[in-house]
């Protein structure tokens, strides 16, 4: 998650660089191999940067653990929070 | 080249496997609505609150069949690119609309002109909480 005070630049493309340049780097994009970060505008002023962009910040509907967390937060420097998938086995 | 931070022209337009070329017009949007509210002797809002967003994708296009062919209720992921304006790398902008349920087709078509198709999706979210619309760059 980055917080959309972290766009940068008075056109669209300047402005989604602006956030990969940050969070492509912490995904391990590798642009060479056609990889990219997708960016999702989030409600509050954050930005759910993935490296795919069918993820999703909960377990879908439908799924055993509809509506929780499918990552671990941790605050990070910049405002940033990173996101680590959890476990299929972790505890609920 | 430098990109020139400006963007013309919609390509590689998908939804799915099924391609769509001969694109006049294209939109996406977050869908965003806003919820007002006033009381006592409110003369205007004092709250307003985003409450619900419906993302949705709109694509014009000269090829009538391909667009007439989806059925409506098909739901895949709609990519559109915007180029830049003058094709420098790294200026264009990618548009993913994931668990887009293609809604309809409407053709016209007038005497003497081409003849046009406007194909339309609403998308919704897998877990309710994911921006279904996703932006990266080239």
């Amino acid at each position: 998650m980055i917080p959309e005070g972290r766009k940068a630049g008075s056109r669209m493309v300047d402005r989604v660089s602006s956030i990969l340049d940050v969070a492509e780097p912490l995904l391990g994009v590798d642009r060479g191999r056609g990889e990219r970060g997708y960016i999702r505008i989030q409600p509050h002023g954050r930005l759910f940067v993935t490296r795919s962009p069918a993820d999703t910040i909960l377990y879908p509907k439908g799924h055993p653990r509809d509506g929780q967390e499918r990552y671990l937060w941790t605050p990070a420097a910049g405002d940033l929070e990173l996101g680590f998938l959890k476990s299929e086995t972790d505890d609920a | 080249m430098a990109a020139t931070r400006a963007n013309i022209n919609w390509a590689g337009v998908t939804f799915g496997s099924t391609s769509i070329s001969r694109v006049t017009s294209g939109v996406f949007s977050q869908g965003g609505k806003l919820l007002t509210f006033k009381g006592d002797v409110d003369l205007y809002n004092t709250v307003v609150a985003n409450v619900t967003n419906e993302p949705h994708a709109a694509f014009t296009t000269a090829d009538v069949g391909t667009m007439m062919g989806i059925a409506p209720g098909t739901t895949n992921t709609l990519t559109a690119t915007l180029n830049d304006a003058k094709g420098a790398t790294g200026g264009a902008v990618v548009f993913t609309l994931s668990n887009a349920v293609f809604e309809t087709a409407e053709a016209q078509a007038h005497h003497a002109q081409f003849g046009s198709v406007m194909g339309t999706w609403q998308a919704f979210s897998s877990d309710g909480v994911t921006n279904p619309l996703a932006i990266t760059r080239v």
